[in-house]
């Protein structure tokens, strides 16, 4: 069975969703979507979708701030963040590469992700590439932290980071992120090699269930165009045909 | 009672009276939504300069373009991005270059920071935040003990800019306003001491009060409207126009170099004397989705 690896990283997605959960999407987080209307479209249709910023999946009428007023309140099951640097406690950066003052690259900034990865209750980071230059030792920013301390209100935070390579989790307890799932094919060297930080694999490492051809077929048929819909341009590359 | 309303509609020039060098200034609408482009291209035409820029609490091609234009010295935001067509050239270059003061805020407390402004409350506590480097590059963002529960909890202060620029769906002649409700500029609206509305449709009072979608802002908050059609191209105004994307292209092209985007700038700004000499240069590409 053949798939791109927005379709695989969307199943993986899709399959932490909970039916009957709130699930909040934020701005240009395609992939995140993506895997959010296969889970509706199969285990979860009673999930809510709330999209920052769409029009077709936003209900809300008090612009971004009724959006983080509600994330604040602690009403999002899951949200989604990524990083250009994510490390090995599961710090998240997207702020800047170098010093703040002056950067080697500046980034487009943490948008609401120093909030809402304290107060959504579950979050997925996704990272469309696994590499040494995104798994860093120590990210440079802390545009947000993967923990707390226990005295600081924190009812969420990381549960889960998704590349396409692997399914890396966080554990609570030593704080750190530690390899989970393995995707079809891929080897634990290749994941090793292309992380900045040891990954404590279990023995054996299981491996990611791929896409079943039910879930390839609803991605291609009625999740594509719902997605050709809200992201046209990320459509066009995300899919291989329904007959594929 | 009968309430006498104040006409409140003015010229693209009179802008020039509402704005000054040194003065903090708000840029409603998102990244590459509903932006008051007219009235920045106002703003550049008018040589103020060293500004503060506010977006709220996210920012695109509005931002972008003053900051290449060289008229910013510090830009607060959440995010500054130009969504799918990456990364804004100007706020990135600038920033790595060092000149420009980047006031990283994150959106729920940016937000709170409107709030807190159209509250007239001197802070307002945010949530997260604890245990990021925000506080070390914002240290008028304080820790501070919750005073009811004893936890340690994060405060921010009001933002109130000098003048929030917006464009608006609909208004009237009095001020009264119709806005998208995907983008935050009615709280801007509420904070800023100072507010000037573009309009892309100037209607009746009467209609504007029948409208079925849109935020409606009361003329109170409002010091001027100036109706100017196509006023965010070449952002999108739902209903009206999408995203110009060829535009957005010959934008990121011309920020290649310094030479190409002065050019750029002198074409769509500076020659372009007015919104109606802009609407001719833009050409074809001025019509309705």
């Amino acid at each position: 069975m053949r798939y791109t690896p927005a379709e695989f990283m969307a199943t993986v997605i899709a399959r932490e969703i909970g039916d009957g959960e709130m699930v909040a999407v934020g701005t240009l987080s395609p992939l995140p979507a993506m895997g959010a209307f296969l889970a509706r479209e199969t285990h979860a249709p009673r999930a809510t979708i709330i999209i920052l910023g769409s029009d077709d999946w936003f209900p809300l009428t008090g612009g971004s701030k009724e959006f983080h007023d509600l994330g604040q309140r602690g009403r999002f099951d899951l949200f989604f963040l990524s990083g250009a640097q994510i490390d090995q406690h599961g710090n998240i950066n997207l702020t800047v590469i170098g010093t703040h003052q002056q950067p080697r690259v500046r980034l487009p900034g943490g948008a609401g992700s120093a909030v809402l990865y304290f107060m959504a209750r579950r979050i997925i980071l996704f990272r469309p590439e696994h590499t040494r230059r995104t798994f860093v030792p120590r990210v440079d920013f802390i545009t947000s932290p993967g923990s707390s301390p226990p005295r600081i209100f924190r009812p969420g935070g990381p549960s889960k980071v998704i590349t396409p390579l692997a399914t890396l989790r966080f554990n609570q307890e030593k704080r750190r992120l530690e390899l989970a799932t393995l995707h079809p094919g891929v080897t634990l060297e290749e994941v090793e090699a292309n992380t900045g930080f040891p990954l404590y694999p279990p023995s054996p490492v299981p491996t990611t269930p791929p896409p079943t051809p039910e879930e390839l077929h609803v991605l291609r048929t009625r999740v594509r165009a719902e997605m050709e819909r809200v992201y046209p341009a990320f459509a066009r590359t995300a899919f291989l045909s329904a007959t594929g | 009672m009968r309430t006498v309303m104040r006409e409140k509609l003015c010229a693209l020039q009179d802008l020039r009276k509402w704005v000054w060098s040194g003065m903090f200034l708000a840029v409603g609408g998102g990244p590459l939504r509903i932006t008051p482009m007219a009235l920045l291209r106002e703003v550049l035409r008018s040589g103020v300069r060293d500004l503060d820029l506010l977006v709220t609490p996210t920012g695109g091609l509005g931002v972008d373009m003053l900051i290449g234009a060289g008229v910013a010295r510090s830009v607060e935001f959440a995010q500054i991005v130009l969504d799918e067509f990456g990364m804004a050239p100007h706020f990135r270059r600038q920033a790595e270059a060092g000149r420009l003061r980047c006031k990283d805020h994150t959106c729920p407390a940016l937000l709170s920071g409107l709030q807190a402004a159209a509250m007239g409350i001197p802070f307002i506590p945010v949530r997260g935040l604890i245990g990021s480097d925000y506080l070390r590059v914002r240290p008028e963002f304080k820790v501070v003990q919750d005073p009811y529960s004893g936890e340690e909890i994060v405060v921010v202060p009001p933002l109130a800019p000098d003048l929030a620029l917006i464009h608006a769906i609909k208004g009237d002649r009095y001020g009264n306003l119709l806005l998208e409700r995907t983008e935050d500029d009615q709280l801007l609206i509420r904070a800023a001491k100072r507010v000037v509305a573009s309009v892309e449709e100037l209607v009746e009072p009467e209609e504007l009060r029948r409208s079925p979608e849109g935020v409606w802002v009361p003329s109170l908050y409002v010091d001027a409207i100036i109706p100017l059609p196509y006023g965010a191209h070449p952002t999108d105004c739902r209903g009206y126009y999408p995203i110009d994307e060829d535009h957005i292209r010959e934008y990121l092209e011309a920020s290649q170099s310094p030479e190409a985007f002065q050019e750029y700038l002198e074409r769509y700004v500076y020659r372009a004397a007015d919104h109606e000499t802009y609407l001719e240069v833009i050409g074809s590409k001025a019509t309705p989705a």
